[in-house]
């Protein structure tokens, strides 16, 4: 017979951020908190703006191909999994998103760069970023 | 009135923990759910937090077999749309088409063969469906192993 819990929040019992899920193949648990996505973002990199995101407060334009994005909030550290994603309307840009290496990642903002194939900062229409690790 | 429930290991109702545990671990949880972080310090809403769909493609063969899809999750089909770029097709829509979407495609130490992710047209973005592409540069595409995974929001 199915069954529901209603509940509005999952709280460990041993420690409050640390709960166990069963793994898909039955044959092991994960933990449920750090398998989870912390921060996720659309931005319009063109005419700038966010689309769409989760745990974002802002996003600033630096310059050409120059993002900050601001976590609302914070993750444990700067040590958390970025990944990055590039789109255009147009073929001849065809280029890619990275972690500007120059500004180490803090728990609470990441700073990106857009580039096109041959190197030039580019202006991307579509930014993506996606964060996974440790949460405050 | 909120609730909180507070647990260490979450099964389904038949569930059991250890290592031979039933194979129905269907768990339904509402979408504003929020969980406790890994710090402890705050609280994060739990659905927006999934990643809604994962998928492997092998293009070019080697990796599973030519045009032939690896582990997936949420993807109803994969298609060789043209060189370094795979149609993905998803089996639940998203809600919107402002999700993020990500790629990485396989590097075989060729430096020729350096391939670099990308979305390609926003146009190709849909809520069932998106473009993984990579690139060398403008034009000058090849096949592809294509990772790629979506977060976002479903329907």
């Amino acid at each position: 017979m199915a069954s529901q819990l209603k509940v509005d929040t999952l709280t460990g019992v041993t420690t409050a951020g640390s709960i166990v899920v069963t793994g898909e193949g039955n044959s092991t648990t994960t933990n449920l908190q750090q398998g989870l996505s912390k921060v996720w973002a659309n931005l319009n990199g063109s005419s700038f703006g966010l689309r769409d995101n989760f745990n974002v407060t802002s996003a600033t334009d630096n310059g050409t191909g120059d993002y900050t994005f601001t976590i609302a909030t914070d993750m444990a550290s700067g040590d958390y999994s970025l990944a990055t994603n590039a789109g255009d309307n147009e073929v001849a840009i065809l280029g890619c998103v990275f972690l500007d290496s120059a500004s180490a990642p803090a728990a609470g903002s990441v700073r990106i760069r857009g580039t096109a194939s041959n190197g030039s900062a580019t202006d991307h229409t579509y930014v993506m970023i996606q964060i996974t690790g440790d949460l405050a | 009135m909120t609730s909180q429930l507070n647990v260490d290991t979450i099964v389904d109702k038949a569930g059991s923990s250890g290592p031979s545990l039933p194979n129905t671990t269907t768990i339904k949880m509402g979408n504003t759910s929020t969980y406790v972080s890994d710090g402890g310090a705050t609280t994060q809403n739990t659905v927006q937090s999934l990643i809604k769909q994962f998928s492997t493609f092998d293009q070019r063969g080697g990796f599973v077999t030519q045009n032939t899809a690896g582990d997936t999750f949420n993807t109803s089909t994969q298609t060789d749309r043209e060189a370094g770029t795979v149609v993905v097709n998803l089996t639940n829509n998203m809600n919107n088409t402002t999700y993020p979407a990500f790629n990485s495609p396989h590097y075989d130490r060729t430096d020729a063969n350096r391939n670099y992710p990308n979305m390609g047209a926003g146009s190709n973005c849909t809520t069932s469906s998106y473009n993984a592409c990579s690139s060398q540069s403008p034009g000058n595409t090849q096949d592809t192993v294509m990772n790629s995974a979506l977060a976002g929001d479903l329907a």
